[in-house]
């Protein structure tokens, strides 16, 4: 093959030998109390809590722990605050109208992991302020503002009056929980990509007793054992749509690298999973850089818009009755919901009243108001100061005086604030493309200690089924470490089985023995082909038992031809298996769900009634001895036996505080 | 190569390009820019990369080699640890690129265009860089 080839392309090189000494199969034994199988957000804050308390814990990440994760690229708003000090919310009155205002909520929120956020998100700020990461307006900048509590100099968003939400620079968020963690002594393991979970005696169902990993630079494979494992690695992402091709990984809101890993390990160990139909419309790669346009919500909340021609969009309460000044979007009466643009902007558009394109009229907003939006919030948030703010600001951008185009969208999306922000969906979507639901998608079923159905297997952060963020993982990390530091004082010794790992490693390193076949790309398109055709926005029993076949035709042809050159490659592959497994049980959860449901955003032409009454239930399924056991939890599962009657009373009996 | 067209015999330099058999180019082509003369090659960025974008020199303090710019998630961490100002530097796909309007003048902007506004050079809230206490 050639050598280097010219700068101007890449990638600059060709079969040049792998920069790392590879190492397949090269077996490391390590053991601990604990073991964090996912260094983000929930994984940092777990194991901190954890060590804090005594425990000996290892955490393992496939990335870098000091950036790695959804959250590793910073965060600006600090929700569910709600017993900071100036809050005139309390974390009861929000979870008993939780259903309402929140765009995380729905009927099928999993509201003890919302309690638990609530309750701790403040005392998880506090936390992140020891480590290093300015919750408050330290620097004065921002005296006086309608938003700045004078005496405690807390910033908030939103609603200035609840003040359940804080500004916070959060965009080194990483770098403190890392520097925390080195301080405790907590081992960390970077790099290492979790393969599958070690069950007592090697029967799935059974005790977790550790893991197994794969250095995804050397090939090396480790063996962990501990009392007790949390899983901590964020929800699957980019199943039915993964393309590299247009933008790289751009276009992935969370992670990239979230491919499910915890999902499929914890599936094949007898998990019990909820939710896992949940998916959301996703325009996949055709999206701009996350609170890189132009938009009225999220970061860029109470931006003033105009059109083409600079004429300006008049906001509306939650009520619809028009507001007069900019200062009214940020004092929403009681208990109501926030300002937004007209509800019939679309109709308007296509009248001719407004012209596309809209742009974001910074200049015209107050002063503190201009430089929260672009240059606290827009520089803190995950991916902004470097992406956003500092490449802009090189290029000229100028918030004093300029006005950030939004991009172009069909009239009938324009406004819609999930599509504004970008989170997953620019409004160009095919019905074949979907996305993991973006707040409240499936995951791991947990009780209020934090822990699965099997013994020694707890989850926190995205992991979990029903809620979703930065916040929820922090709360749920700090909560979940807590009650392993507990479990583990009394837990067994964990013994590994040998042939569970021997049969593991067999088949994780299958890939490397192959020179052709097929590569990891290809395959992860053709498994993503089987979601977008056999489990899109409408499914039929059909044609989802189709959709399995596929999958598991592939699985005995063209994936048992997958090769890996290098220990990259060999991530890669493990990933698109991953996603086979996320994708089968994102089919049998979606079977389980006899019925169509709004709030799902689940579609069903063979039950096309609309959430009746005996399906308003959580479905839930796990995998027990290769068979697929579908079960059921009543909504509200968590205030009923054997749990206590209200969320005081099981987080003053769980919470282990 | 280009810039040699204006002083010397175009064809005569056309002759001299050579062709190589290579892959396709990857989209997004760079997404991380290395400046060979600023970086010392310390690899930070390579340390901190979540999806080894970026590959160590085989060569020690040379600078690193972009081999997956497609696996790019664009978090321009790599920026943030490079301890050489200038040295690395994020590049917007150019697909993903947006303009904006300037209030007073109408003008249209956008990045990446050609003689663009001069830099604003305000730091964000909290300035550059790992906040220090």
């Amino acid at each position: 093959m050639t050598s280097r080839v010219s700068e101007t392309v890449g990638p600059e090189c060709d079969r040049e030998p792998w920069p790392y000494p590879v190492g397949y199969g090269h077996e490391t034994e390590l053991s601990a109390d604990v073991l964090v199988v996912g260094g983000g957000i929930a994984g940092c804050h777990a194991a901190i809590s954890a060590a804090r308390r005594g425990a000996k814990v290892i955490v393992i990440d496939k990335g870098a722990v000091v950036r790695s994760g959804s959250g590793g690229a910073g965060v600006d708003h600090w929700g569910g605050a709600f017993t900071n000090p100036c809050s005139k919310i309390t974390p009861e009155e929000a979870i008993a109208k939780s259903d309402e205002h929140s765009p995380m909520s729905s009927a099928y929120a999993v509201k003890h992991i919302q309690y638990i956020t609530f309750k701790e998100s403040w005392d998880a700020a506090l936390d992140m302020e020891d480590w290093g990461m300015a919750i408050r307006d330290e620097d004065d900048d921002f005296v006086g503002a309608d938003f700045r509590d004078e005496e405690t100099k807390l910033l908030f968003a939103y609603d200035y009056d609840a003040r359940t939400v804080l500004r916070v620079q959060g965009a080194d968020v990483k770098v403190y929980l890392h520097r925390e963690m080195k301080r405790l002594g907590i081992t960390i393991l970077d790099r290492v990509m979790a393969t599958s979970l070690l069950s007592e005696g090697g029967k799935p169902g059974g005790r977790v007793v550790g893991a197994t990993g794969l250095n995804v630079r050397t090939g090396e494979f480790y063996v962990l054992k501990a009392k007790a494992i949390i899983l901590t690695t964020g929800q699957p992402l980019r199943i039915w749509v993964f393309n590299t091709e247009l933008a790289g990984s751009y276009t992935a809101h969370d992670d990239p690298n979230c491919a499910g890993d915890g999902c499929a390990i914890a599936w094949r160990a007898g998990a019990e999973f909820a939710l896992m139909e949940r998916s959301m419309d996703s325009s996949g790669p055709f999206r701009y850089p996350a609170y890189g346009t132009g938009n009225p919500t999220n970061t860029w909340y109470g931006c003033s818009i105009v059109d083409a021609n600079g004429k300006e969009i008049p906001w509306v309460d939650s009520d619809g009755a028009l507001l007069t000044t900019i200062e009214q979007r940020f004092h929403p009466k009681p208990g109501k919901g926030l300002a937004r643009l007209i509800p019939d902007l679309a109709e308007r558009i296509k009248s001719g009243e407004f012209a596309l394109p809209l742009y974001a009229d910074l200049p015209a907003m107050p002063e503190h108001e201009r430089r929260a939006i672009f240059g606290l919030m827009v520089c803190h948030e995950g991916k902004t100061r470097i992406p956003i703010y500092k490449t802009y600001t090189e290029a000229g951008f100028d918030p004093d005086q300029d006005m950030l185009q939004a991009n172009v969208l069909p009239a009938e999306v324009t406004g819609r604030i999930p599509v504004w922000w970008d989170v997953k969906s620019s409004g160009a979507s095919a019905v074949q493309w979907r996305e993991t639901a973006f707040g409240g998608g499936g995951g791991l079923l947990v009780d209020w200690d934090m822990k699965t159905n099997l013994e020694g297997l707890y989850a926190a952060g995205n992991q979990v089924t029903g809620y979703m963020g930065h916040v929820s993982a922090a709360a749920t990390g700090r909560y979940a470490g807590r009650k392993v530091a507990e479990y583990v004082r009394t837990a067994p010794d964990p013994v590994a089985d040998r042939l569970q790992v021997d049969t593991e490693k067999e088949r994780v390193y299958r890939p490397v023995a192959r020179e052709d076949g097929i590569g990891w790309k290809e395959l992860q398109a053709g498994v993503s082909r089987i979601m977008q055709d056999y489990c899109g926005r409408e499914k039929s029993e059909t044609v989802l038992r189709k959709g399995l076949e596929w999958l598991a035709s592939i699985e005995e042809s063209e994936a048992a031809r997958a090769y890996a050159r290098n220990p990259h490659e060999l991530w890669r592959t493990l990933e698109v298996m991953v996603r086979m497994t996320v994708s089968e049980m994102i089919i049998h959860a979606s079977l389980a769900r006899r019925a169509s449901s709004k709030d799902l955003d689940f579609w069903r032409f063979d039950y096309p009634e609309l959430d009746p009454p005996e399906w308003k239930k959580f479905v839930t399924t796990r995998l027990d001895e290769g068979v697929v056991k579908v079960g059921d939890r009543p909504l509200g599962f968590w205030l009923e036996e054997p749990y206590a009657a209200s969320y005081e009373e099981n987080y003053r009996l769980h919470s282990a505080r | 190569m280009m810039d040699a067209y204006e002083d010397t015999n175009m064809d005569a330099e056309l002759m001299r390009v050579e062709a190589y058999l290579v892959s396709n180019p990857a989209t997004p082509c760079k997404a991380i820019i290395v400046e060979p003369d600023l970086c010392i090659g310390c690899n930070r960025c390579v340390d901190v990369c979540r999806s080894d974008v970026l590959m160590p020199n085989s060569e020690k303090g040379k600078p690193p080699i972009l081999q997956y710019p497609d696996e790019c998630w664009f978090c321009a961490c790599c920026v943030e640890h490079c301890p050489k100002p200038g040295a690395l530097r994020m590049e917007q796909p150019l697909n993903q690129r947006i303009g904006w309007k300037r209030k007073a003048t109408g003008e249209y902007f956008r990045i990446g265009m050609k003689d663009p506004p001069p830099p604003n050079t305000r730091p964000p809230v909290g300035g550059w860089g790992v906040r220090r206490r």
